[in-house]
């Protein structure tokens, strides 16, 4: 019985509870909002643009090859906070045509540091809080006045390879200056 | 039965993680950076001919040198000498005697080359000319001149022999002209041969 | 304790069922004293002569669609609802509407997206890029004795904004406010 009553007691307890809070009024007004509302799809997308291909004219000590053309277009739903990295590796060698045997050395210099082949370095960033896109053009192919010489005669070649990706979090600015500011 | 339902989720969790950079990366793309280094061309002619590039002529026996820039087209022009044909043309190391047309061969610089020219006598012998009819003039038409006969060629030398092998001092004339002495070696060559082979054959008799 | 437990439930039974009473509407308490008499009071209001009372039926949320345009006509549009009293000549009540153009993300509100409103008589021949100025005040219904007119809004989103804006689900909000006005003179 003492059961029971105090189970009784309880619910009533409970719906009192509840009539104080039904209580509070939607009184009809003479202001008030309307929700808008849009709901966005697509995985994040973008284009690479890389430099064309070049000739280094002959006894050419020092080339940029980035020169500000390797470009990030057309991004779509990048998410907050993330920034896209166009980098680049190179091989460290120009070779005669098909014969991989004759060989002329190069380095690599950007933003005055030099990039071991196949080491990656930054030659555009798109950031997404500013939606700006960062083209760099201190990246530079050297070749020593020895290496020309004593090179054989011939068309030599070598492949700089570009390719991009998203990461997390705001990146710095591949070359150690202030990241642009959105106006 | 619980490790295999903890199993599957992981590997649906591997998947998908591997699924997300597929989804946030562009195929890469390669810019080709060329540079050309001045080839060298170097024309080694032999006797009895002459060879023509560029405005300038290597005479025989010589060996000369050019620079010209990769992809320059060269137009090789191959004299012999009367009586002469080209015996060999190399480029670099490759039988191109085939390429050799009107006396000319065509030439696309790429790498540092060497072309080698080699002149032989022209063995074919040269025939004799025909001599030109003389015409008889018509009572009616006024007398044609007689024209003068071609010029004979000079008769070609008579090919010197070729000189006889010498012979054995004591053999035989006969219709072989190889050198005898060679042949003589070669028997005494195999009689020691035998000679040996008996000796090395006693020796295990008497073993 | 066992006793104690019953006491209390009882106690806060009275308490909620006093609440629910308070919570009642009415204009009149009903009082009982001690010598279970009961003594009504009665409260009234006078209401002036031709008082006008009205609210808004605030129109239901309005879906941009990627590439679409969304009218507010019909459901989506506000109306003037009178509760009690009657326009005379001269008298009309108008609703306004300002908005601020920005959808934040639901999940991260430092993400915004841009949406742009349009009057409805600037849309029909007029030019697209006459968008209505965003923190302005914006009438979009008139009632009048005899009449009701309603300039339903429309909006989109820009090509570039959508392509721009990370994938997720954006809100944003039109404030609507209203007033009786009377005609000078």
């Amino acid at each position: 019985m003492k059961k029971i009553l105090s189970f009784l007691l309880t619910l009533a307890l409970l719906c009192g509870l509840g009539v104080t809070a039904f209580a509070e009024e939607d009184t009809p007004s003479t202001k008030g909002k309307q929700a808008v509302k849009a709901t966005v799809t697509g995985d994040p997308s973008w284009v690479l643009v890389i430099p064309a291909d070049q000739t280094i004219p002959y006894l050419t000590e020092e080339t940029d090859i980035v020169h500000d053309d390797c470009e990030i277009n057309n991004p779509k739903h990048i998410p907050a906070q993330s920034t896209i990295n166009a980098s680049l590796v190179h091989t460290g060698v120009f070779t005669l045509g098909a014969d991989t045997s004759k060989t002329l050395p190069f380095k690599l210099n950007a933003f005055g540091k030099e990039v071991a082949a196949g080491e990656k370095v930054i030659a555009s960033q798109y950031w997404s809080d500013t939606h700006d896109n960062q083209c760099y053009n201190e990246i530079n192919i050297v070749i020593s006045r020895s290496a020309w010489e004593g090179a054989d005669g011939g068309v030599y070649t070598t492949p700089v390879t570009y390719s991009s990706e998203l990461v997390s979090g705001i990146d710095d600015a591949a070359d150690g200056a202030p990241r642009p500011v959105e106006p | 039965m619980k490790k295999r339902i903890l199993c599957a989720l992981l590997l649906c969790a591997l998947l998908m993680a591997l699924s997300v950079p597929a989804f946030a990366a562009a195929p890469p793309q390669v810019q080709t950076v060329s540079l050309g280094i001045p080839c060298t061309v170097t024309v080694d002619v032999g006797k009895h001919g002459r060879v023509s590039v560029g405005g300038t002529t290597y005479t025989g026996a010589s060996i000369r040198a050019f620079k010209v820039d990769p992809g320059t087209k060269l137009a090789f022009v191959i004299t012999p000498d009367k009586g002469y044909s080209v015996s060999v043309l190399t480029l670099t190391g490759e039988d191109v005697l085939d390429r050799l047309l009107d006396g000319e061969l065509d030439v696309a610089v790429l790498r540092d080359e060497t072309l080698l020219v080699r002149f032989a006598r022209d063995t074919s012998p040269s025939p004799t000319p025909t001599p030109t009819p003389t015409l008889t003039p018509t009572p009616t038409q006024k007398p044609a001149p007689t024209p003068t006969p071609a010029p004979t060629q000079k008769p070609a030398p008579t090919p010197t022999p070729a000189p006889t092998p010498r012979r054995f001092p004591f053999g035989p004339k006969t219709g072989d002209e190889s050198a005898v002495s060679l042949w003589a070696a070669l028997a005494a060559v195999s009689a020691l041969g035998c000679a040996a082979a008996a000796a090395i054959w006693k020796k295990k008799d008497k073993k | 304790m066992k006793k104690l437990i019953p006491l209390l439930l009882a106690l806060t039974l009275l308490l909620s069922l006093g609440s629910a009473a308070i919570a009642a509407e009415g204009n009149s308490h009903t009082y009982t004293d001690s010598d279970n008499t009961t003594l009504d009071q009665t409260i009234t209001t006078k209401i002036p002569d031709n008082k006008i009372l009205w609210h808004l039926e605030i129109p239901a949320e309005v879906v941009i669609s990627e590439g679409g345009v969304e009218g507010f006509q019909d459901v989506k549009n506000v109306k003037i609802v009178i509760d009690s009293g009657e326009l005379t000549d001269g008298q009309k009540i108008e609703a306004s509407m300002t908005y601020d153009g920005t959808m934040t993300m639901e999940t991260d509100d430092s993400v915004q997206l841009a949406y742009v409103l349009s009057d409805k008589t600037l849309f029909n021949g007029g030019n697209y890029d006459d968008t209505l100025e965003t923190g302005k005040a914006y009438i979009v219904g008139t009632k009048t004795k005899d009449d009701d007119t309603y300039n339903a809004p429309y909006a989109w989103v820009l090509s570039g904004e959508w392509d721009m804006a990370p994938s997720g689900s954006y809100a944003g909000t039109i404030q609507y406010t209203s007033e009786l006005v009377e005609a000078n003179g």
